[in-house]
C-alpha cells in the first residue's frame, strides 16, 4: 500500500464542514450508512481470519473493477498506528468500534472524503456518503447509486421477506442508518432542549450527543437518526427524519430570536465571553473549547461577526480534538501540554480568518 | 419482598417495563443490580441482547446436541444451533448478534418477536440488490400493499367484519404467492 494516506487527508480541510450546504447554520452534515454482508461468508463477529480476509479481497477487487471512486485510497487498518485510526474517527470516516477492532479490517474512502467503506466492521461492508448541511436527499442518490453498482459484482445477502441480511437484527431490511447533525445553541439555553430529545424518541427516532452523551452533550452538537430499518423504505424513512429534522431546525430558529429580544444582554455575554477565550487564552481544556466553539458559532450565525468565517470555526470543532492536535505536534502529548496546544492552534486559526 | 435473582436480600429495586402493551415487572436488590449492570446492562434502555434473553430463555435446554429446528413443535423446544455457522442461541442472547445469514432462518421464532418490537414493520419494501429490474418494482409495491392489507385485516378482525376480513386475507396470499414467483 501506499505511503500513508491520512497525511495527505491530513492537510485538507474537512468537506463536510468546510463547504457550504442547505441549512448550514443549524445542520452541519447529513450522513447515511448502508449495511450489508457478503452472503456464504459468517458475519465478522464469527467469522475465521480466512473469512475476513476473503471479504476484504472481494470488495477491493469490486471497487478496483467497477471504477466506482475517480480518487480513492484503500487504507489496511492494521497497519495504520493509533493516533492516525484517532484522526479518521474524529473526521467521522470510521466508527468506534472499527476504530478499536483494527485486526483484519480495511478502510476505503474517496480523496474528497464523501465516501467511505469500512470493511469487516459490524458487517462485511458498511458504506457510508456524507454532505454538509441537511441534504439527506442528494446522500441517498450517491450511496444508492454506491450500493447498486456494487451488487453487481458483490453477492450480498437477502431475503425476500426479511431484506438485507445484517449481524445484528437492529440493521436487518434496508440496513439504513440516516443522520443528521445539528448545531442546537438555542434550545440549550432556552432549556429546551430536554422536551425536544423526548419528543424526538417518541417518534421512534434516536437522539445522540456528539461529544459526551445526552443532554450533557459538550458543544450543543447532536445527531438524530432512524432506529428502525424494516417496513418502510429507504425513501420514507429518509423522509420522516427530514421532516422532524426541519422541525426541529424552526423550534431552534425560534428560540434563537427568543433569545435575542428577551434574554439580550445574557446571549451577548455568553457569546462574547466565548469569544475572549478562544482569542485569547493559553490554556484552554477540551470541554471549555467546544462550549465556547459553539457559542461563538451562534454568534457568527446570528451575524455578530463579520470577521470570523463560520467555517473556520466549524473545522475547529474537528481540529482541537486529541487526535488531530497530536498530529499537527507531529508527536504524542500529554493533555496538560495538549491544552497549552490546542490554545495556540485556536489563537492562530482565528486570527487568520480575521485577515480575510 | 425478596429479591428475584439471589433470592436472599430484600428487593429494594423495582422495574416496570411496557413491553407489547404488556407490563414486566423486576424486583431485584441492590447487589444483583449493580451485578447486572456492568455485565449485560439492562438498566441501559432498550438492550438487544437482553430482549433476546427474555425470549430464548422460554426455550428450554433439554436437549442440547439437536442441530436443526424441528418442523414438529415438541414440547420442550430444543437449544437450536445453526448448521452452517454454528452459533447457538446462547450466543445470540449473550451478544445480541447472529453469526450468518442462515441464522435468519434458523433463529426465525426467536427473531420474529425481536422484530416485532424493533421495526416499523415486519416485511422489507425497500430496495433489492442488483439493477432494478420491473418485476423487482412489481414485487416491492405488492410488499407495500400486502403491509397495507395486513392492517386492515387486522382492523376488520378487531370490529369482527369476518367476511371482509377473509376477503382480504385472500388478496394477501395471492399478492404473496405473486411475490414468491417473482423470486
Amino acid at each position: 500500500m501506499q505511503d500513508n494516506p491520512v497525511n495527505k487527508l491530513f492537510e485538507k480541510r474537512v468537506s463536510w464542514l468546510a463547504d457550504s450546504g442547505p441549512e448550514d447554520d443549524i445542520a452541519i452534515s447529513s450522513r447515511i450508512r448502508l449495511a450489508r454482508n457478503l452472503c456464504d461468508l459468517p458475519f465478522p463477529s464469527n467469522a475465521s481470519t480466512e473469512h475476513l480476509d476473503s471479504s476484504t479481497a472481494a470488495v477491493l477487487l469490486a471497487v478496483e473493477k467497477l471504477k466506482i471512486f475517480k480518487k480513492f485510497y484503500e487504507i489496511d487498518m492494521s497497519k495504520l498506528s493509533a493516533l492516525d485510526r484517532q484522526v479518521l474517527l474524529e473526521r467521522r470516516l470510521i466508527s468506534r468500534e472499527f476504530y478499536a477492532k483494527k485486526q483484519n479490517t480495511a478502510l476505503i474512502m474517496t480523496d474528497d472524503e464523501i465516501c467511505a467503506i469500512m470493511i469487516n466492521e459490524e458487517d462485511h461492508l458498511r458504506m457510508q456518503a456524507i454532505l454538509s448541511g441537511l441534504r439527506l436527499g442528494e446522500v441517498w442518490k450517491i450511496i444508492d447509486r454506491m450500493d447498486d453498482r456494487l451488487s453487481t459484482e458483490l453477492p450480498f445477502a437477502f431475503d425476500v421477506n426479511l431484506g438485507y441480511l445484517t449481524s445484528c437484527p437492529t440493521n436487518v431490511g434496508t440496513g439504513i442508518r440516516a443522520s443528521v447533525m445539528l448545531h442546537l445553541p438555542g434550545l440549550v439555553l432556552c432549556e429546551q432542549i430536554n422536551a425536544v430529545i423526548q419528543a424526538v424518541n417518541k417518534l421512534g427516532l434516536a437522539v445522540r450527543g456528539i461529544f459526551g452523551e445526552g443532554t450533557e452533550s459538550l458543544g450543543n452538537l447532536f445527531q438524530i437518526s432512524n432506529q428502525s430499518t424494516l417496513g418502510e423504505t429507504e425513501v420514507q424513512i429518509i423522509d420522516r427524519l427530514e421532516s422532524v429534522i426541519r422541525q426541529i431546525i424552526n423550534h431552534e430558529k425560534n428560540s434563537r430570536q427568543k433569545l435575542l429580544h428577551n434574554r439580550r444582554e445574557f446571549l451577548m455575554n455568553h457569546i462574547g465571553r466565548a469569544f475572549g477565550i478562544l482569542r485569547h487564552s493559553y490554556i484552554v481544556s477540551s470541554e471549555e473549547t467546544l462550549n465556547s466553539l459553539s457559542a461563538l458559532r451562534l454568534g457568527v450565525d446570528m451575524g455578530m461577526f463579520s470577521s470570523v468565517d463560520i467555517h473556520t470555526v466549524n473545522e475547529l470543532f474537528v481540529t482541537v480534538q486529541p487526535g488531530h492536535l497530536q498530529k499537527y505536534a507531529g508527536k504524542e502529548i500529554d493533555p496538560s501540554e495538549r491544552d497549552i496546544f490546542r490554545a495556540t492552534l485556536i489563537r492562530e486559526r482565528l486570527k487568520s480568518s480575521e485577515k480575510k | 419482598m425478596l429479591c428475584e435473582i439471589c433470592h436472599k436480600n430484600e428487593a429494594t429495586i423495582h422495574i416496570q417495563e411496557i413491553i407489547n402493551s404488556q407490563k414486566k415487572a423486576l424486583h431485584i436488590c441492590q447487589d444483583c443490580a449493580s451485578k447486572k449492570n456492568t455485565g449485560n446492562g439492562i438498566f441501559n434502555g432498550l438492550n438487544l441482547a437482553d430482549i433476546l434473553y427474555n425470549i430464548s430463555s422460554n426455550i428450554s435446554s433439554t436437549a442440547p446436541d439437536a442441530e436443526k429446528i424441528q418442523d414438529k413443535t415438541v414440547t420442550p423446544v430444543p437449544v437450536i444451533t445453526c448448521g452452517k455457522c454454528g452459533w447457538t442461541t446462547a450466543k445470540f442472547s449473550e451478544k445480541g448478534r447472529i453469526g450468518c445469514a442462515n441464522c435468519y432462518n434458523v433463529f426465525r421464532d426467536i427473531l420474529s418477536l425481536a422484530l416485532k418490537n424493533m421495526h416499523k414493520g415486519t416485511l422489507h419494501v425497500g430496495k433489492r440488490p442488483g439493477a432494478r429490474r420491473p418485476e423487482d418494482e412489481e414485487a416491492g409495491r405488492n410488499a407495500i400493499e400486502i403491509m397495507k392489507l395486513q392492517k386492515q385485516l387486522e382492523e376488520h378482525v378487531i370490529r369482527e367484519e369476518y367476511e371482509k376480513a377473509a376477503q382480504i386475507r385472500d388478496r394477501i396470499s395471492t399478492l404473496k404467492s405473486k411475490n414468491k414467483k417473482s423470486r
